[in-house]
């Protein structure tokens, strides 16, 4: 695989290095980030930092310039900082495009989201992620592709061909926003033998007048590696951490048996965990937990109903995998209010439901029945300046997640974004409280070039 | 003979006349406006770099970047045009897809590089500030004929140029933040030379004024500068206009919502 991508890379350069071949001078933008993040509350588990402010720095380089009758077009980017795991270096699009008369076509490496939905998004199966930073972070990275798009009266048919896997970043053991159990990452098993295995994933979507307003449909079909691992005490099937915890370690005193459904696992903890007993078992090593890449078939749908200031919006899954599989969606939509007060400002009020029947061996669902509700405010000015307010709130278990961006141009060349998240649980009772003494907040000033 | 000479040539002369006579103040404010449209339209495909430069009433300035591609449909009933940002750098390659029609609401969406997701976005929103310039977002979309009613005022010496000018009065079908926009159009060449808009209360709220006309592939004629005056907030925003390019084969297919994606 990485000969593979070294391969390609030289090609590339070898192409680069014949003038003949380059249309236009090479545009290249960019972008550096500086910031400091705070956290509240030393960290519960083994390796976590204590309270207080970490620096960071982060950057974005992209552009393209013409090739033959196409383009090359490329991003990338990057986060150092030392303390809390989470650095990384992404490639999100490194390829050649080209256009033809009702189709184009593009091989390289690229981030498509697919997503519809303001909380989350359930369809995005191609892009391995960012979970170093699940918050504020980067989301989605970049992964090797062929693809092709014909577009039609009846819509756009594309077919992707995935190349290549790209393990998602999952920092480390001082990574904060993570589990008090974590598999073996750097030994994953894959259930199809092979990371090479060739993947791959069809999408249709289309355009349609409906009534007064307008619909947006979107259907899709992944069918290989899936790009999240969840745990595997065994070595072959998947499980849950905690019953690989079970099996490894035999389970605490009047602590529900491996196999025990979630529900059972969470009452069992509101009633008896503690910090103490949480950060204890987060320091013990358990033999034999790896990180499993299952094989799956997922079928995913998304709907926009948009009529004027109103958005409805759907997306679902359904997802075939041998350890489980189980159905998943996100309803809701959104309402704008232009001109408040009179003035440019406007409002959006988003409310969306998440579902999640995926079992405990499938990775912790956390938002399983969850209502969202997000707040965002435009001033509509020169500096762009706007405000984000969010929360998730889980119907079954009352635990919120609070997050709040505010961000705004200072010149044409220099911006400044404040981000802020917190957890509320009443006490072990949700997998939120696994990220409780996560709550931060942060300053980033980015300046462009 | 002489008697029935003088009938016909009566006749004649009523018949000749008759058409203007008929014409009424809206119909003729129709048939201007939709001659000034005409030397627009017809180019196929087009794309053109703008540069903005806002001022505030206290003379500081901001610069915005952008790049706009128009393809006319093949039934030539509307457009679909995409506006690229350049600049400023938080806004780089956000891209706003446009496909308008003669006789339906536009459709819009949004692509955000940073999520790289694409947005449906309500054109609704369409009375709002252009990336927070004096121009609107309905201000720079393409102005349809058949989206205005237009009453014809008077012919005036054009403000901004030598000949006389003909002063229509339109309003938008559908929802605008404009009561009414008064447009000044040549009669030597049925270019627009002038535009005032007049909010919901009536009071003359900006002046648009567009200037530096030429002439590109033989056929289409285009303003190199406009600049758009707030009366009430003293605000200025001067927009230019480079690199016009006509007919260059645009494919249509760059123009739909998956394709947005990847645009640059």
């Amino acid at each position: 695989m990485t000969g593979t991508k070294t391969t390609s890379l030289f090609c590339a350069l070898a192409l680069l290095a014949q003038p003949a071949f380059a249309q236009s001078a090479p545009e290249i933008s960019g972008q550096v980030d500086i910031g400091a993040r705070y956290f509240f509350d030393d960290g519960l588990y083994s390796g976590q930092s204590t309270s207080g402010a970490y620096g960071f720095v982060g950057f974005s380089l992209e552009g393209g310039f013409g090739l033959g009758n196409g383009e090359v077009a490329f991003a990338l980017s990057g986060l150092a900082e030392d303390t809390n795991g989470r650095s990384y270096a992404n490639i999100g699009r490194l390829y050649y495009r080209e256009v033809f008369d009702g189709w184009d076509a593009l091989a390289g490496i690229n981030t498509e989201n697919w997503g519809v939905a303001e909380s989350r998004s359930l369809l995005n199966v191609m892009n391995p992620r960012d979970n170093s930073d699940p918050i504020a972070g980067s989301g989605l990275l970049g992964t090797p592709m062929v693809n092709v798009n014909v577009y039609t009266d009846y819509g756009t048919f594309s077919v992707y061909a995935l190349t290549g896997f790209v393990e998602p970043n999952y920092g480390g053991m001082e990574s904060r926003f993570r589990s008090p159990i974590i598999p073996d990452y750097d030994n994953p098993i894959f259930e199809e033998g092979d990371k090479r295995h060739l993947d791959y994933a069809l999408r249709y979507s289309h355009s349609f007048s409906l009534g007064q307003g307008a619909l947006d449909v979107s259907a899709s079909y992944f069918s290989g590696t899936d790009r999240n691992a969840v745990c595997s005490a065994t070595g072959t099937g998947a499980s849950s951490c905690y019953d690989a915890v079970v099996t490894a370690l035999g389970a605490p005193p009047g602590a529900p048996a491996a196999g025990a459904s979630a529900d059972e696992f969470w009452a069992w903890m509101a009633a008896n965990a503690t910090d103490a007993l949480v950060s204890g078992a987060s320091a013990t090593p358990v033999p034999g937990l790896r990180a499993l890449y299952q094989k799956i078939d997922q079928v995913g749908l998304s709907a926009v109903y948009t009529h004027e200031d109103l958005q409805l919006r759907l997306e679902a899954i359904n997802r075939q995998v041998s350890g489980g599989d189980y159905f998943a969606a996100i309803v809701g939509g959104d309402y704008t209010w232009n001109n408040i007060a009179g003035g440019p400002g406007s409002l959006s009020v988003a409310v969306e439901y998440l579902y999640d029947d995926r079992s405990s061996a499938q990775g912790i669902p956390i938002f399983e029945d969850d209502v969202f509700l997000g707040l965002q405010y435009r001033f509509n000015n020169r500096l762009d300046s706007t405000i984000n307010l969010s929360m998730f709130h889980d119907l079954s278990s009352s635990a919120k997640l609070y997050r709040l961006g505010v961000s705004s141009r200072i010149t044409d060349r220099l911006g400044v974004e404040l981000n802020a998240s917190s957890v509320e649980t009443d006490g072990w009772n949700d997998p939120l409280a696994f990220i409780g003494k996560d709550d931060f907040f942060e300053l980033k000033l980015s300046t462009y070039f | 003979m002489r008697f029935s000479g003088l009938l016909s040539a009566a006749l004649a002369a009523l018949l000749f006349v008759s058409p203007a006579l008929a014409e009424t103040a809206e119909e003729k404010g129709y048939r201007i406006s939709r001659q000034s449209a005409d030397t627009e339209t017809g180019f196929r495909d087009m794309s053109v770099e703008g540069e903005m430069i806002l001022y505030s009433a206290r003379g500081s300035t901001s610069t915005r970047r952008f790049t706009s591609r128009t393809v006319e449909n093949d039934d030539n009933q509307g457009s679909r045009s995409l506006l690229i940002f350049d600049w400023p750098g938080d806004i780089r390659n956000t891209a706003l897809l446009t496909h308008s029609f003669d006789s339906a609401r536009d459709d819009q969406w949004l692509y955000l590089p940073a999520v790289r997701k694409v947005r449906r976005i309500s054109s609704s929103g369409r009375s709002g500030a252009f990336v927070g310039s004096e121009f609107a977002y309905e201000d720079m979309l393409d102005q349809n004929v058949d989206e205005f009613t237009h009453v014809w005022q008077r012919t005036e010496p054009c403000p901004n140029a030598p000949g006389a000018c003909d002063v229509i009065d339109r309003q938008s079908k559908n929802s605008s933040s404009y009561s009414l926009q008064r447009v000044w159009i040549d009669q030597t060449d049925n270019r627009t030379r002038v535009i005032q808009y007049f909010d919901r209360r009536g009071a003359h709220l900006k002046t648009l004024t567009i200037s530096d006309y030429q002439k590109y592939n033989d056929a289409y004629w285009r303003p190199a500068l406009m600049d758009m005056t707030n009366h009430l907030t003293g605000k200025r925003t001067e927009l230019k206009w480079s690199n016009y390019r006509f007919d260059t084969g645009v494919n249509p297919t760059e123009f739909t919502p998956n394709a947005l994606r990847n645009i640059r």
